[in-house]
């Protein structure tokens, strides 16, 4: 074996080595140092003695037992000098065939400023044939993740031609690192790009020159002319309903004076137009641009082809305004001039289905919900009952006649009738929205609830055990309903419940107080409209000044695009391709700031003699394989030093102490490696699923992770008809019912049996209320309590048993929520049903179909974290309640 | 035989010892009222001043010579035995290694033994015999000898354990008994902790005797380590290690300086002094006593 080069031996010395170095210098002292036994003997006839008194050592020095002591002194030097992490350079021949570049063009705005996309392209094919011998090749831009491999200049040139100049901004770091995790074993990254600040921003690159050489490509410096462009667009509220104002802020960097024009389109249409004039030191301007409000919305409906008057919404592009800044003189940047910014007209007509409850105005409650409406000018028109022939309105607001009126079948409509949802329209970008009311605070909330089911087209056998208030509002948050106004988590100070849209993009908000001042109630006539206005704007019914001033912003101004595609859900960013492509250029880029040199990579010599041997180096690494080696080697045969110490002390010596010790670390050994985890594991327990293949290893980890229960994550299966192997298990999980089932509908006798016993059952895939009412008859035979299937309500402990739900997931292809019904058994939640497959949702590999968004599967495994805790636990914040239920499952 | 197997001997002999001196009276002292004898057996010179009533005329005038014949009879006296029972006598302990100490009994039981055995000679004599124990300079716990059954259940009680001795068999508290004039006193300690009273004591009675009880350890250095250090807790606590211990004999030359000092203030009080340790043999322990006439009158007390 060859002597170590200890020339080639890098030390890194650090904190950690000089901690180790300390505490094994002090050690070695410590082990030396032997504090005097102080044996002292009682001798009565010292009392005699007259003698002067010496002072009695309690320390000295003393030799140690040599061989542990070497052995000790000698692992401490290697720790202090493993401290040091010692490693080898190790080099290997270059091989030019095998060096792999990677080239990344910056194709941010700011590069535009100093050369053509086609200079770009040909400068990047340029350098592609440089380097094509010598290399392998790979090309990749901050536009996009694609990474290609060219096989001639033609295609490098396409490839940055075909993108063109990226109106996001972008990140360099952030596409090497996409480029990175793609591309393993790269020698060299090559990045061509300007000193723009902006894209350089966050650039760690000398971290990674462990990893691959990064240099930049010299680009020529940005020019000095000024450069003008639009920072903001933002849309004037206003009284005068004929015209359309914007104010619009020019921002110029640079010192030089610029005029120009400014002008304002949609599509071809020039609408608005102004001059501006930034002279000496001002570099901002506020412009306001007026349009007629007719011709903007002719413009803009003959663009999307609306009807009725309105503004076509259907495609957000048809009210994009396309603003353009034209500086006489030219500016560097040409690519800001331009500015996108959304047209913001949403004023729609709301329909109020109400009947008339008296002649005169004070007789009638909704005499004040339509002052207010229009007041806040959404055009309200009032019918008695709901129209045959929709006019196409946004907003519908229903409210059902008190009881004793009318019946409710012919006065609820359907959401389909309203009009809302006609066919043939797209639903991609159209909302509309239906309210339903009470009239009073003690309305018939049953009705009401009726009234709500056939707007929903569902049964509404729920809605029986609706009567009041309280009940509705249960019912509206276990049905999927999100909150709306009140206290944060007190479902009963709700104003309103708002659902999710259906498929015909629909969504309904349900009111649990009536829309009327009730100054009981705080709400007084003076606050009444301050209200509706606010939920008229949560439903886009009206544009208030806050959501127009918005509307300008919520036109995309991407800083980073690889923000957005880091966050890409299977592939599709979250902002559409046609709108990045006319997103509005971030402010870094127009700014124009340019990093240090210093703080760049250094510029790559293409051009030099030597660049090919350069390319690919002598491969160089450090490793420490052989230090380690020999540390093992060290440690092995100092324990056997140590261990022909120890017999030699335990045969001649000690015998006693040495066994007590050893057999002390035999037993600390032995209880080591017998310490195992709990065992306490929950099984999922199954009947009735046909997938072998379920497995729940996330789940089991994530339920693991958060709450102290540990889930075995391959789910058992069990036998419905055996009593022995079911009341083994404290919870069942059946898909569907059919599995449950005997010849006449009920549970199975021994299912029964097992939910008397203290069994939880969970149905997936039922919602029938009366199919559930027939299967638990049997449990209620002998029971004064009646056999009822009621919706979870928002106060159940599942929804606060570990999270705080606000509703249960609702996960159904129709997008149409169906609540989950739970039964009651002896004191505690005994069933529950399911609408849909829970267990389909969290497994590790779901099937496609709804609930597939990250949000949602984390909803449903939060439900089911709560619905395990409520099995295991019931409601523990009153388990004294559940004491003897407890006590029946242990015994 | 060593003072370690010292026993109270032959304690059934009690009242046979008792009526062996005289059949009317009864004690380990000579009366001091002389009477004319016919007896030859107490015959003497005439010394001057004799009662010349008990000269023996018919001797004189077969032998010319002046011949008195007087006889005294025994006479019962009070013994006050001190024991000295302070923390010094409770030695060896603990604090003397294992090896060290092994077999040898701690001074108190020593003492405790020698005490009994002058109370039971004392008692076959027919003396009136008190026990005064010293638990330290101010607790003493002081009773009477009234039986040799009394004694041995004392004895018995008390060897082995130090906080025993005579302590559970319900010690009368007589402190006056012990402020009266005792004709004979016996002061067994080893004279570290109340060798003042010890003097005092002597100097009350009309005969008295010092047995200065020691550990052989005390009075030997072998087992001395000079690693180890030896210390005295009492006040002002002492602590020497055993190199300058042994160094230049200097423990052996202040203790002998000391037994020499005790020595010469017994003298000047009249009183006897012996030095002992466990490992002294009975019989020098028995000649020490016939010295201040004891042994002579009870024979050896020491069970073969």
């Amino acid at each position: 074996m060859n002597p170590l080069p200890l020339g080639l031996l890098p030390l890194s010395w650090s904190w950690i080595a000089a901690a180790v170095s300390s505490v094994g210098a002090v050690s070695c002292l410590i082990w030396w140092l032997v504090r005097k036994r102080d044996v002292r003997v009682k001798l009565p006839t010292v009392r005699i003695l007259e003698m002067e008194r010496q002072v009695l050592p309690r320390l000295q020095l003393a030799p140690p037992p040599w061989v542990p002591f070497l052995c000790f002194a000698l692992l401490t030097v290697l720790l202090v000098f493993f401290a040091l992490r010692p490693t080898e350079r190790l080099y290997s021949e270059s091989d030019p065939q095998r060096a792999k570049v990677h080239i990344l063009v910056d194709l941010t705005a700011s590069v535009s400023a100093v050369s053509s996309l086609e200079e770009v392209a040909l400068q990047t094919a340029s350098i592609y044939e440089k380097l094509a011998p010598l290399s392998t090749v790979t090309l990749s831009h901050t536009a996009s993740s694609v990474v290609i491999k060219p096989s001639s200049a033609e295609m490098v040139q396409n490839f940055i031609k075909t993108e063109g100049w990226q109106r996001s901004g972008a990140r360099i770091g952030d596409a090497v690192g996409d480029i990175l995790a793609k591309e393993h074993g790269l020698d060299r990254l090559l990045i061509l790009s300007d000193r723009d600040s902006s894209s350089w921003g966050g650039f760690s690159w000398q971290a990674l020159q462990q990893e691959v050489r990064v240099e930049r490509l010299e680009w020529p410096e940005k020019t000095s002319a000024a450069n003008v462009f639009i920072n903001r667009v933002e849309r004037v509220a206003q009284m005068d309903t004929k015209t359309i104002a914007f104010d619009i802020e020019l921002l110029r960097i640079g010192v030089s004076k610029q005029v120009g024009k400014i002008s304002g389109s949609i599509g071809d249409k020039k609408l608005w137009s102004g001059t501006w004039n930034l002279e000496g030191e001002r570099g901002r301007v506020v412009l306001r641009l007026m349009a007629a409000k007719a011709a903007v919305e002719s413009a803009a409906n003959e663009l999307g082809g609306g009807s009725d008057g309105k503004v076509n919404v259907e495609s957000r592009f048809s009210s994009m305004i396309r603003w353009v800044v034209e500086p006489e003189g030219g500016d560097s940047l040409a690519l800001d001039n331009s500015f996108y910014s959304e047209l913001a007209l949403h004023r729609q007509k709301t329909l109020v289905v109400a009947e008339a409850e008296g002649e005169r105005m004070m007789d009638d409650s909704v005499g004040s919900l339509m002052v207010a409406l229009e007041v806040l000018g959404v055009n309200p028109t009032r019918h008695d009952r709901p129209s045959t022939s929709p006019k196409g309105e946004a907003l519908r607001i229903i409210l059902p006649p008190l009881a004793g009126k009318s019946g409710d079948k012919t006065f609820c409509p359907t959401m389909h009738d309203t009009g809302a949802g006609k066919e043939g329209q797209s639903s991609a970008a159209k909302t509309t929205w239906t309210w339903l009311a009470p009239r009073a605070l003690d309305d018939d909330f049953g009705r009401l609830c009726r009234c709500l089911a056939q707007l929903r087209r569902e049964g509404d056998g729920y809605c029986n055990s609706v009567t009041h208030r309280g009940s509705w509002v249960g019912l509206l948050s276990s049905i999927g309903g999100k909150q709306v106004g009140g206290s944060l988590g007190v479902a009963q100070d709700a104003l309103a419940y708002a659902f999710s849209p259906n498929v015909a993009g629909e969504r309904l908000l349900a009111f649990t107080v009536p829309l009327m001042p009730i100054p009981s109630m705080g709400l007084t006539h003076a606050r009444f409209p301050l209200l509706l206005r606010d939920l008229l704007g949560f439903s886009g019914a009206l544009v208030t000044q806050e959501m127009s001033r918005n509307s300008a912003d919520a036109w995309p101004r991407i800083i980073n695009i690889w923000d957005l595609i880091n966050d890409a859900v299977d592939g599709r960013l979250s902002v559409p391709t046609e709108k990045l492509a006319l997103a509005n250029i971030p402010l870094g880029e127009s700014l124009g700031t340019l990093a240090e040199t210093k703080e760049l990579p250094p510029i790559a010599e293409i051009g030099a003699a030597n660049f090919s041997q350069a390319l690919s180096p002598r491969q160089e690494r450090e490793t420490a394989d052989r230090w380690i080696t020999g540390l093992i080697c060290f440690v092995l045969l100092v324990l056997g030093f140590e261990s022909l110490h120890a017999w030699r002390f335990f045969t001649k010596q000690r015998q006693r102490e040495v066994l007590g010790n050893a057999l002390f670390l035999i037993a600390f050994l032995a209880s080591a490696g017998m310490n195992q985890a709990a065992a306490a594991k929950t099984d999922l327990v199954q009947s009735g699923y046909n997938g072998a293949a379920m497995t729940f290893v996330t789940l089991a980890k994530e339920t693991q992770g958060r709450t102290s229960l540990s889930v075995n994550s391959q789910p058992i299966s069990v036998n419905l008809s055996s009593t022995g192997e079911l009341a083994k298990q404290g919870w069942l999980w059946v898909n569907g019912a059919e599995s449950l089932k005997d010849s006449s509908g009920a549970l199975k006798g021994e299912v029964l049996q097992w939910i008397r016993r203290g069994g939880f059952l969970v149905i997936e895939r039922m919602q029938n209320r009366e199919a559930l009412e027939r299967l638990t008859a049997p449990l209620f035979l002998k029971s004064k309590n009646p056999n009822h299937w009621d919706p979870i309500p928002p106060d159940h402990e599942m929804m606060r048993s570990f999270y705080l739900l606000d509703s249960l997931p609702q996960c159904s292809d129709s997008n149409m929520p169906t609540p989950w019904y739970g039964l009651e058994f002896d004191g505690r939640l005994a069933v529950l049903a399911i609408p849909y497959s829970l267990m389909e949702v969290v497994q590790d590999r779901p099937p496609s179909g709804a609930c597939r968004g990250n949000a949602e599967i984390e909803r449903n495994v939060r439900t089911f974290i709560n619905i395990i805790l409520v099995s295991l636990t019931m409601d523990y914040k009153k388990d004294q309640i559940h004491l003897p239920e407890i006590l029946k499952r242990l015994r | 035989m060593l003072l370690k197997d010292l026993y109270p001997d032959s304690l059934d002999e009690w009242r046979s010892q008792k009526a062996r001196f005289s059949p009317r009276t009864h004690g380990s002292f000579l009366s001091p009222i002389r009477q004319t004898t016919r007896m030859p057996a107490p015959s003497r010179k005439y010394v001057h001043g004799d009662p010349v009533r008990n000269i023996d005329w018919r001797a004189f005038a077969r032998t010319d010579q002046l011949l008195v014949r007087e006889q005294r009879e025994n006479s019962s006296v009070s013994v006050l035995i001190h024991v000295d029972a302070q923390e010094t006598m409770i030695w060896p302990d603990i604090s003397v290694p294992p090896n060290i100490r092994m077999g040898l009994p701690q001074k108190i039981d020593v003492a405790w033994r020698m005490a009994c055995h002058i109370a039971a000679g004392h008692g076959r004599m027919g003396d009136l015999v008190f026990i005064c124990i010293w638990r330290d300079q101010k607790k003493r716990e002081v009773f009477q000898v009234k039986s040799t059954r009394d004694l041995m259940e004392r004895f018995h009680h008390g060897i082995g354990e130090s906080e025993n001795v005579a302590g559970a068999l319900g010690v009368e508290e007589t402190g006056s008994k012990i402020e009266k004039e005792h004709t004979m006193v016996y002061w067994i300690g080893d004279g570290l902790s109340a060798i003042e009273q010890t003097w005092q004591s002597l100097e009350k009675c009309r005969y008295g005797a010092f047995l200065q009880l020691l550990s052989s350890l005390e009075t030997s250095v072998g087992w001395l380590s000079p690693t180890h250090s030896y210390v005295d807790q009492n006040p002002p606590r002492k602590e020497y290690l055993g190199e300058a211990l042994l160094q230049g004999e200097v423990y052996q030359n202040k203790l002998a300086k000391w037994q020499s000092k005790c020595r010469l203030r017994c003298q000047s009080l009249g009183r006897d002094f012996g030095v002992f340790t466990e490992q002294t043999p009975v019989e020098a322990y028995l000649r020490f006593l016939e010295n201040v006439g004891l042994a002579t009158r009870s024979g050896p007390m020491v069970r073969s």
